[in-house]
């Protein structure tokens, strides 16, 4: 079992338990168990769909399978997050979610590469990325969530627009780079 | 673009409209590392081609253009990365389903480095016809997949198989006419050659050898006291070479096809080993193909003539046409007048007026038959129920009766039919008919028939 294939499934459980831990704190037990049982069956579920061969069918049900599932844990960190389910909670599972949604699509593609050193560069390249995606995803958000500073909606929109510039500089220039 | 980016970008709108809508700031806080996760993608994708011009040039190599079929063929295809570096390179080369692939992989994915060369190696092997490649697919992409692009690289490569030559014995055939070249055929005339044709009185410039010693002494006459001797010479039968035409047929109708299985390919395979050994044995050799069209290799001889036959059989399949659905329609003008004619074909009960035809054009016919009947029985009786079996043994007599029926009027027609079971050697089944023909043939001569 290659290591994306173990943080994909890891992730995946991450996802469901982070959900039913953010509920469970606010005593849904029924909504944790649901989240529970979903993280199970989509567990169970990328077993099942994760053949060593990977014929072009089962990667096409594996990737619509993953896409469900990332939907799903997105649509209930936002229901959460509107019955005011701890933020933190919400934040794992999404970014857990990600994760899944990404490594089961990259172990649908990896399955085409032969098993050699340059494959096992190409899983380590991968994998540090995303490791950094996700961290900077993750203290982004915390940061969002610690520092909050009231501003006029002017002021707001003056900075959303300063933000889209300044993003879309900063891409092209390290494009150039 | 792919999906997975439609998707993303769907899933940040929503949540980003969600956090605005409710003006819940925790909302908005999710979708942060979902737009980390697309600005990376972004930032990573591979450039776009610059004025057209594409970064990556493709090579293709194959071990050898021609090949026997369901020979190994080994096909290299290289990508040189003149451009910057991608994350990922999905590269494919687009084989036909049809295409058995032996050894190696048709697609791999890899990371490019800039100047970096990327291979695919594999070994394929191809039942008869022609493998044209044309294009290799590269996707170069960014570590999640989210921006692709995708380059269809032209990487022209052609391969032909020619049908497998099964090996003949010398087959012996007499047409009426021969060609004035010296050949294996006896022509039925007087002239140099091998085998005797008679004797005559000796005639001056005849070589020493040629004199029948033992007819000249008994011929002996004794004249008064003195003795005269007249001198025989030794005649011999020319041999001569013949024009063979091949007569493949290519009609759907009668070419079965059965659980993936084509009678066809038998006939093929016998069309090469025929025009193979009457090549071999110096004649001037013609293929015509009768099926969805006509095709016609012209008479000629030698290896050059071996190898326009074998493309020719290498391209053909079998098709319909209601012009062509009896051999009827047939061209004998394309073959010269009483020369030999080798038909190749399963036969169908609507065909038989065509052989009285090439019959009153005094043709000399040899009918080659794969036997659909005997075929169709091998392949089914391993794939019917117990209960169906006496019903297809049945039916299996029918059929054989009915193509008994129609051989044996075309035998006295005095076509010469080799009735071919498919599972036996072509070569064994030939012989054993053409053998009784030719003894048959040889007690006529004797009894002066």
């Amino acid at each position: 079992v290659s290591l994306t294939s173990l943080l994909h499934r890891a992730s995946l459980l991450l996802a469901s338990a982070a959900l039913a831990a953010g509920f469970a704190w606010e005593r849904q037990w029924s909504w944790a168990a649901f989240f529970l049982a979903a993280g199970g069956v989509g567990w169970i579920a990328a077993q099942l769909l994760a053949p060593k061969t990977y014929p072009a069918a089962a990667r096409s049900a594996s990737n619509r399978l993953g896409s469900v599932m990332f939907i799903f844990v997105v649509i209930a960190a936002a229901l959460g997050i509107l019955a005011e389910m701890p933020s933190l909670a919400m934040l794992v599972a999404i970014l857990a979610a990600l994760a899944a949604w990404d490594l089961n699509a990259f172990q649908a593609r990896l399955a085409l590469a032969p098993k050699d050193e340059k494959t096992l560069a190409l899983e380590k390249a991968h994998l540090l990325r995303l490791g950094w995606v996700l961290g900077a995803g993750l203290f982004l958000s915390l940061a969002g969530l610690l520092v909050q500073i009231r501003l006029s909606l002017l002021w707001a929109m003056l900075l959303g627009v300063v933000v889209v510039f300044g993003i879309r500089l900063g891409l092209d220039a390290l494009r150039g780079r | 673009m792919t999906n997975r980016f439609w998707l993303l970008t769907v899933t940040i709108y929503g949540l980003l409209f969600l956090g605005m809508a409710t003006l819940q700031g925790t909302a908005l806080l999710l979708a942060i590392p979902l737009l980390v996760y697309l600005g990376a993608a972004i930032l990573f994708a591979p450039l776009e081609e610059q004025q057209g011009r594409s970064h990556l040039s493709i090579q293709r190599q194959v071990s050898a253009h021609v090949v026997t079929q369901n020979t190994p063929v080994q096909i290299k295809v290289t990508l040189v990365n003149e451009g910057p570096a991608a994350d990922e390179l999905f590269l494919q080369d687009n084989i036909p389903a049809k295409v058995k692939q032996i050894q190696g992989d048709t697609r791999k994915l890899i990371p490019l480095a800039a100047g970096e060369t990327a291979e695919l190696d594999y070994s394929v092997s191809l039942g008869r016809g022609e493998l044209d490649l044309q294009n290799t697919q590269a996707i170069l992409s960014e570590h999640f997949g989210l921006l692709q692009r995708a380059i269809q690289l032209t990487n022209p490569g052609k391969i032909r198989a020619i049908p497998e030559s099964l090996r003949l014995r010398k087959l012996t055939i007499q047409p009426q006419q021969t060609r004035g070249f010296s050949g294996p055929i006896p022509a039925r005339q007087k002239g140099s050659g091998m085998s005797f044709w008679g004797v005559r009185e000796y005639q001056m410039g005849d070589s020493l050898r040629r004199i029948n010693w033992k007819v000249s002494a008994r011929r002996t006459q004794w004249r008064d006291t003195s003795r005269t001797q007249d001198l025989f010479s030794n005649e011999f039968e020319q041999e001569r070479i013949a024009d063979v035409g091949l007569i493949l047929d290519a009609r759907e109708q009668t070419n079965t096809f059965l659980h993936g299985q084509d009678l066809f390919e038998y006939s093929v395979q016998a069309t090469a080993a025929l025009s193979e050994a009457f090549l071999a044995d110096g004649h001037r050799v013609s293929l015509l193909t009768y099926g969805y069209g006509m095709s016609r290799v012209y008479p000629g001889y030698g290896k050059i003539q071996r190898e326009l036959i074998l493309n020719a059989l290498a391209k053909v399949t079998p098709g319909s046409n209601y012009a062509l659905e009896s051999l009827n329609n047939l061209p004998t003008r394309l073959f010269p007048a009483r020369s030999q004619l080798v038909m190749i074909s399963p036969l169908g009960a609507q065909d038989f007026p065509a052989f009285i035809r090439l019959s009153r054009d005094d043709y000399e016919v040899l009918l080659v038959s794969p036997d659909p009947v005997s075929f169709a029985a091998n392949i089914q009786s391993g794939k019917n129920r117990p209960e169906d079996l006496p019903n297809l043994h049945t039916a299996m007599r029918l059929a054989r009766l009915e193509r008994n029926l129609l051989l044996r009027k075309l035998n006295r027609l005095g076509v010469q039919v080799v009735d071919w079971p498919v599972d036996q050697p072509l070569d064994r089944t030939l012989n054993a008919v053409l053998g009784r023909q030719r003894l048959f043939r040889r007690n006529l001569k004797a009894v002066g028939l």
